[in-house]
């Protein structure tokens, strides 16, 4: 792949390669390591002049405070149902719709397609005063429920695009052959593409976890008391007048465990499926 | 992700294929209703129903038709106005900074030695943590008195300011910064996903001819990502026009303003002063700044393609 | 079918999210529950404050009605119950107010008027009245019933500043003494909107100039905030002010906890939240936790004991009177609530002598019954000290009519001009002014 010259330039690729690539990767890490550092100091040590990098004794008081919390109580049960739940319902709906447009034509079908993506462009700022509203009127402010259901409409237009190009490269000859031994499609679906799919559908329900983890705009707006996610809770947080960043610390650590742990577990089929299918349509 | 192009030419589509089990005409249809249904309430509805209100006004519970009236005043606003350059600063830079610095590591990691698929996976790491973690952990680091990086910077190096968390252009710089670590991962992938289609073949060729580094990469290597990269540059900056959780965690607009964006700008009208007009009207202001940022997209990929 | 079940499925799926949303409606309205929004935290309490909240709700609900509170974020919760109003949403029975919210509250028709009621109420003649007068409209109306009133001031380091520093010169003289010791004259609250309050109107009212007219147009352009501002200026330019105080958040308290700082703009209850305190004779003070007694419990309280700590009024200009902001937290019933009557009871209830007494110290303001002030635990010099500023120096709350928006703009103004010193002064004052009178109009 790479067309050397000489042996010296590939030393010196390799060597400037890992150098900037490892200056990235430290830049990436470094704010991470610093709060899981701080997380473990006392109270005194947090706000020393000049800061240290590394405890000196390792303190377990913040991840107390936090533990003791709605924190750990109700913010983080909350946005693993929400995440969990809106993450399931978007791929299952995004695979049908995904499914159907890489494998029927019929009148309209690529202008509804294209109105489905179009939906991207809509901020979710825009809808928010309206989700309120909407809300309100329903009685579903503080619901679970509904904010589930405001995450599912939110992702569903980028899950059905990750989604349906990535069926574009299953070969359809596959489930015609199905199709042809007598199954259903539903039967088809299931038993041909679905597994030839999976690494994709798995990399659409991880990109809508996060995304619906991380969310933050509509769980403020939508959401308050026990029913807060972890992102407002963190927000609220900070906002209260408590000055104690060893407590912050410790609840970001808590916080980003979930994801980076549910990260780790999916990495490699995230990026089999994204290099292999998703990024290339 | 990416290639709306390929919307242009679905190359696996039989149409009219016709088997035992598609002989229902509705079919296709009953596929695509939940979604249909989940985004016409969730997401259409709710736009219409923003349209309206930003031409409503809200006094002592009566609602009361105004026209454009809204749109009127917070254009005249200076504070708008403000919110708009201050969000083509934060947008601009964040684009342009995640899709170099992204191509920049896509093309290393694209060298393909050994043990640096690990970057890829700790690059990842800041996209799965969540605005207001990000910003907490960067408000900490430049935290005017006890932050690390702001200690370290007034020992080494003093001509950048001992308080720059709380200067104007400082505290954009943060946010960018903060914005920057989170989206890399996701430029960076792109760009891979982008760079690995380009067929080694052409590259080897072009070796042969003797290209260098440079002529390859502007010569073979751009042309053929160029669409990609133009999808990911759209995506991006329609991301920062929109996002504001980082700001609010680390600056809440602060200091004076000077990292109020027009999406902090809608929040704040909106939802803290609780004028739903016209924080509708900001919205829908930004929704067609965001639609002619996508009409400019897909005019330049027509042209392209011609 | 068969071949329709996954279908089916998914769509009874999406019918059910649906409809579960719109099952919620039953459960809302429930009983003779009062519904109450509080910034205070019962369920996990973290302070005083929280802890009162708790003790309080579970004497109330021996009474044979219950209440159930929702805690909402200080920041957030006189908006978000506007909100809630203006979007005809779920609306406590009774909350939390501010009363410097009051004419944004009267506009959007926020709050529902009780002036019958108060006037009715046994404990009406006990009220002061200049927290009476917190919750009245400029023609008369009760919009709420005042809980207590607090007032800014000043703490101080006796060390670092042996004289109270009362004037905007002392500051000054201040900084330049301490700066060669790497410490600060000033920490304090000086970002965001709650910065008007706590300081820019205070100081702009002392160099003789106004914010806003009776008809809650702005009027902040004039020679007293240029003085102001310019002070200001001097005060972050040569470094005597900790640079926190113009970062979010609260921040800007660890200088004076620290003693690293000579002065800190306080707030009556800042003793609530400063612990524990190191002097900058590196004496600690630590707080014990659950007390609330500023003088036997805080931190604050046994520095001043200590002889370490001081109280001054709030910093004027050299030849101006101080001032003080003054605001009462307060009980409102939102337009839209349901269960009125148990909103009514529930004020009720607060509205008595020990319980007012003790609610005013958890929170750390004056009471507004007359009889609660003179409980015992106001009779400390901390209290006698706030009680005496707050009567000489207590001013009204600013008039706008959009109250956030004036703040904000304001605040940002002059927070823009601390931070860039080439900006000039009076055209950056006016533009805002200009914008805030035009958006209200």
């Amino acid at each position: 792949m790479h067309f050397v010259n000489s042996k010296l330039t590939k030393r010196f690729d390799l060597i400037s390669t890992h150098v900037i690539l490892g200056g990235f990767a430290l830049f990436a890490l470094f704010p991470i390591v610093y709060t899981l550092m701080t997380s473990f100091k006392n109270e005194t040590e947090v706000l020393t002049r000049p800061p240290t990098f590394f405890p000196s004794t390792l303190v377990t008081e913040g991840y107390e405070v936090v533990f003791n919390s709605e924190m750990v109580r109700y913010y983080i049960p909350n946005s693993i149902f929400n995440s969990m739940v809106s993450s399931v319902v978007v791929v299952v709906l995004a695979s049908l719709a995904g499914y159907t447009f890489t494998r029927y034509k019929f009148r309209g079908s690529r202008a509804l397609e294209l109105a489905i993506l179009g939906l991207m462009m809509i901020p979710g700022l825009t809808n928010l005063i309206p989700l309120y509203r909407i809300a309100s009127e329903l009685r579903a402010l503080n619901s679970n429920i509904f904010i589930v259901a405001v995450y599912t409409a939110g992702g569903l237009p980028f899950a059905i695009w990750i989604i349906r190009s990535f069926f574009e490269t299953i070969p359809i000859e596959l489930e015609e052959a199905a199709l042809i031994d007598g199954c259903t499609p539903i039967q088809a679906l299931r038993m041909v593409i679905m597994p030839l799919a999976a690494p994709g559908l798995l990399a659409g329900f991880l990109l809508m976890f996060v995304d619906t983890w991380n969310e933050f705009l509509a769980a403020l707006v939508l959401l308050s008391g026990n029913a807060r996610t972890v992102t407002v809770g963190m927000y609220d947080f900070q906002s209260s007048f408590e000055i104690a960043y060893h407590v912050w610390t410790a609840a970001c650590i808590l916080i980003m465990l979930p994801v980076i742990v549910l990260f780790i577990g999916l990495r490699k089929q995230f990026f089999e499926a994204m290099l292999a299918g998703a990024l290339k349509g | 992700m990416i290639e709306v192009t390929s919307l242009e030419s679905q190359p696996h589509i039989r149409v009219g294929t016709v088997t035992p089990g598609m002989r229902t005409k509705w079919f296709p249809f009953w596929l695509l209703l939940p979604s249909i249904v989940v985004l016409l309430a969730l997401q259409v509805g709710p736009t219409l129903y923003s349209f309206y209100l930003s031409t409503t006004r809200m006094r002592q519970g009566v609602v009361t038709d105004v026209g454009l009236e809204n749109y009127g005043r917070i254009l005249n606003m200076p504070s708008f106005r403000e919110a708009l350059r201050l969000t083509l600063i934060y947008a601009g830079s964040y684009v342009i900074l995640t899709v170099l610095l992204g191509l920049l590591i896509a093309l290393l990691l694209n060298r393909r030695f050994k043990f640096t698929g690990i970057y890829l996976v700790l690059i990842f790491f800041p996209w799965v943590i969540s605005d207001v973690v990000a910003g907490t952990m960067w408000r900490w680091l430049w935290q005017p008195t006890y932050g690390l990086i702001q200690n370290w910077v007034t020992a080494n190096l003093p001509a950048f300011g001992e308080h720059i968390y709380t200067t104007a252009g400082g505290a954009m710089f943060i946010v960018v910064m903060a914005a920057v670590w989170r989206g890399l991962a996701f430029t960076t992938l792109v760009c891979l996903g982008a760079l690995q289609t380009v067929p080694i073949e052409t590259l080897e060729s072009a070796a042969l001819d003797g290209a260098g580094r440079f002529r390859r990469f502007f010569r073979v290597i751009l042309p053929q990502i160029r669409p990609t990269l133009m999808v990911m540059v759209l995506l991006a900056s329609i991301q920062a026009i929109n996002s504001v959780g980082l700001i609010f965690s680390i600056t809440n607009g602060g200091p004076g303003g000077a990292t109020k964006t027009a999406a902090f700008f809608l929040l704040e009208t909106g939802w803290r002063n609780g004028d739903f007009g016209r924080g509708a009207a900001a919205s829908v202001i930004l929704f067609f700044i965001n639609l002619a940022l996508t009409l400019v997209y897909l005019r330049l990929m027509g042209r392209e393609r011609k | 079918m068969k071949k329709h079940t996954a279908l089916f499925l998914s769509v009874v799926l999406v019918m059910a999210l649906m409809l579960g949303a719109l099952g919620i409606r039953g459960t809302a309205a429930q009983g003779q529950n009062v519904m109450v929004w509080t910034k205070f935290n019962d369920q996990n309490p973290q302070n005083a404050q929280d802890n009162w909240l708790a003790a309080m709700l579970a004497q109330y609900n021996q009474t044979g009605n219950t209440a159930t509170n929702t805690f909402q974020p200080y920041d957030q919760i006189n908006n978000k119950l506007n909100a809630a109003v203006l979007a005809k949403g779920e609306v406590p029975d009774v909350s939390y107010v501010d009363t410097q919210y009051l004419n944004f509250f009267l506009q959007n028709g926020t709050l529902t008027d009780l002036t019958e009621w108060v006037k009715a109420a046994p404990w009406f003649s006990d009220l002061d009245p200049k927290a009476l007068a917190a919750c009245t409209t400029p023609d008369g109306k009760i919009m709420c019933v005042p809980a207590h009133t607090a007032i800014m001031f000043t703490y101080y380091w006796k060390d670092l500043s042996p004289e109270p520093p009362k004037t905007t010169d002392d500051l000054l003289a201040l900084g330049a003494k301490l700066k060669a010791d790497n410490k600060f004259a000033f920490t304090g609250k000086l970002s965001e909107s709650t910065s008007v309050e706590r300081m820019y109107y205070n100081l702009i009212l002392s160099f003789g100039g106004t914010i806003a007219d009776e008809n809650g147009l702005a009027t902040w352009a004039n020679e007293g905030t240029v003085k102001a501002v310019e002070w200001l200026r001097v005060l972050f330019g040569e470094g005597y002010a900790a640079r926190e105080s113009l970062a979010p958040g609260f921040d800007n308290e660890q200088p004076f906890m620290r003693g690293e700082s000579a002065t800190f703009l306080a707030g009556s209850w800042s003793y609530v939240y400063l612990t524990p305190l190191t002097s900058p004779k590196t004496t600690v003070y630590e707080g014990t936790p659950g007390d609330v007694d500023p003088k036997t419990a805080g931190a604050v309280g046994k520095a001043l004991a200590g002889g370490e700590l001081g109280l001054a009024p709030p910093i004027s200009a050299p030849d101006g009177k101080p001032n003080s902001f003054l605001a009462a937290s307060a009980w409102g019933i939102p337009n839209g609530a349901k269960n009125i009557e148990g909103a009514k009871d529930f004020i009720n209830f607060q509205m008595e002598t020990t319980r007012n007494a003790a609610y005013s110290i958890a929170y750390g303001a004056l009471p507004a019954m007359l009889t609660a002030k003179e409980a015992p635990e106001f009779q400390t010099d901390y209290w006698k000290t706030v009680s005496q500023y707050q009567t000489e120096y207590g001013v009204n709350s600013p008039t706008f009519l959009d109250y956030n928006l004036g703040l904000t703009l304001l605040s940002d103004a002059i927070v823009k001009l601390i931070t860039d010193p080439s900006l000039d002064i009076m055209a950056t004052l006016q533009a805002a002014q200009d914008e805030y009178n035009a958006s209200v109009e």
